[in-house]
């Protein structure tokens, strides 16, 4: 390729000269013009892996100042603890005490071992639905694969009217309200899925069912969900259900 | 940050902004790679070259804002499928999480398809000579006028013209000496 070439296609990708122009000029310069197109795609393409290049050190170079800064920091936190008196060390080791007593006393927010050892947590959608109509739905399901269930609820609450029958709706709006502890809101949204025969994700509702009754150290309520799932040799769930019930029998 | 500041910010290489999407979607990428065979570094690369992808389409005007799909959830998706490429290059015939799968959405599928060709030439750069290199970052990445280009390298502004195009005609060369086929 000459630089002469690569000057004028510059000189077009820049906008200082049309396309007439660039033929004409390039015919002048007796090269094969059936390959014009093709040489101008890769001086667009190279030039944009310069940029790329140049970009990708920025980025390196940027992140890795933030995560010196945060190991430092890190350090700095560590030295400052380690230069605490002695009786400070006494006084927190203290309070700590207090705070675990306290912590086992009232079992904050520890998950009911069941629902730890058996919880499920549905990625959302795989595939962005960007070319759908649904554009409100799909806005609160992107929320869901993020994992922003709190931002998620919301924005299903604000449009359920909108789309009362909707499975896809009631099933993530459960599965949200499970994962965030409304678990009387997420029996009350995956009801609606399994009072349809027919629902989309029924397997998956009948399987978080189970779960926001364990969540809530409702076993019999949860033995009771699973005989649906377990009178069903098929169900995606069966071999966690299996599971489940052995467990469940152990504890009686 | 909205998805406009975000789009505007990724266009212009604004760091503030890449800041943000790294402090935003770090901890669900590294979540992501580290379930699949990977460290919390390739988690870093993986997020660093979907911001690439995602910049390199922005610059060509191939990816536009829309109202149902987030810029974040755009990266996201790059970053996952991006990952599991190299898994799949890497001879592990499946990833390791059950759940992770391709993002097939037509738009993921087109940043990626174009930027493969600029992929492609990015890492023949290293090929070229110190100088080569450092002249065609100042001018494409740095928009260095050609001027202080000659001031910075110690040669005159006509040579600086001379050796940029010199440069580009070099790559070429390696770049068809790698495809034969072209």
């Amino acid at each position: 390729m000459k630089t002469e070439l690569i000057a004028l296609i510059e000189a077009f990708l820049d906008g200082e000269i049309d396309r007439e122009t660039l033929n004409q000029q390039v015919q002048e310069l007796e090269v094969d013009t059936t390959e014009l197109q093709e040489n101008i795609e890769w001086v667009k393409n190279a030039r944009l892996a310069i940029e790329a290049d140049g970009l990708r050190k920025q980025l390196k170079s940027t992140l890795a100042t933030l995560e010196h800064e945060r190991e430092a920091s890190a350090a700095k936190a560590k030295v400052v603890n380690m230069a605490v008196s002695k009786w400070k060390w006494t006084a927190a080791a203290a309070a700590i005490i207090v705070f675990l007593l306290a912590y086992w006393g009232m079992n904050l927010e520890t998950e009911p071992e069941l629902y730890a050892k058996y919880q499920y947590v549905d990625p959302g959608l795989p595939v962005l639905m960007s070319q759908s109509n649904d554009h409100l739905l799909y806005d609160a399901l992107t929320y869901y694969s993020e994992g922003n269930y709190e931002v998620a609820e919301e924005k299903l609450l604000n449009i359920q009217d909108q789309y009362a029958e909707n499975d896809t709706l009631n099933y993530y709006l459960g599965a949200s309200q499970l994962y965030l502890g409304k678990t009387v809101n997420a029996l009350h949204s995956l009801g609606k899925v399994l009072a349809k025969p027919d629902a989309k994700y029924k397997e998956s509702a009948e399987w978080l069912s189970v779960l926001a009754e364990l969540k809530d150290e409702n076993t019999a309520a949860a033995a009771e969900k699973l005989k649906v799932i377990l009178s069903n040799e098929n169900h995606k769930f069966i071999e966690k259900a299996r599971s489940l019930k052995s467990d469940l029998n152990n504890q009686k | 940050m909205t998805d406009q500041e975000i789009f505007d910010g990724i266009a212009q290489k604004d760091n503030n902004t890449f800041l943000f999407l790294y402090q935003q979607h770090k901890d669900m990428i590294i979540n992501m790679v580290k379930k699949n065979n990977g460290t919390s570094d390739d988690a870093l690369d993986i997020f660093q070259e979907g911001v690439i992808v995602l910049w390199a389409n922005i610059r060509e005007g191939n990816f536009k804002i829309r109202e149902n799909a987030r810029i974040g959830s755009y990266l996201y998706a790059l970053c996952k499928n991006i990952w599991i490429s190299k898994l799949r290059k890497n001879k592990h015939t499946e990833p390791f999480d059950n759940n992770l799968q391709m993002d097939l959405s037509d738009d993921v599928d087109e940043m990626e398809e174009a930027y493969a060709q600029i992929n492609k030439l990015e890492k023949l750069l290293g090929k070229l000579g110190d100088n080569c290199q450092k002249l065609l970052n100042l001018f494409y990445y740095q928009k260095s006028s050609l001027k202080e280009i000659a001031e910075q390298m110690g040669i005159t502004e006509k040579t600086a013209k001379n050796n940029k195009y010199r440069c580009m005609q070099n790559l070429r060369t390696i770049y068809n000496k790698e495809n034969p086929e072209v």
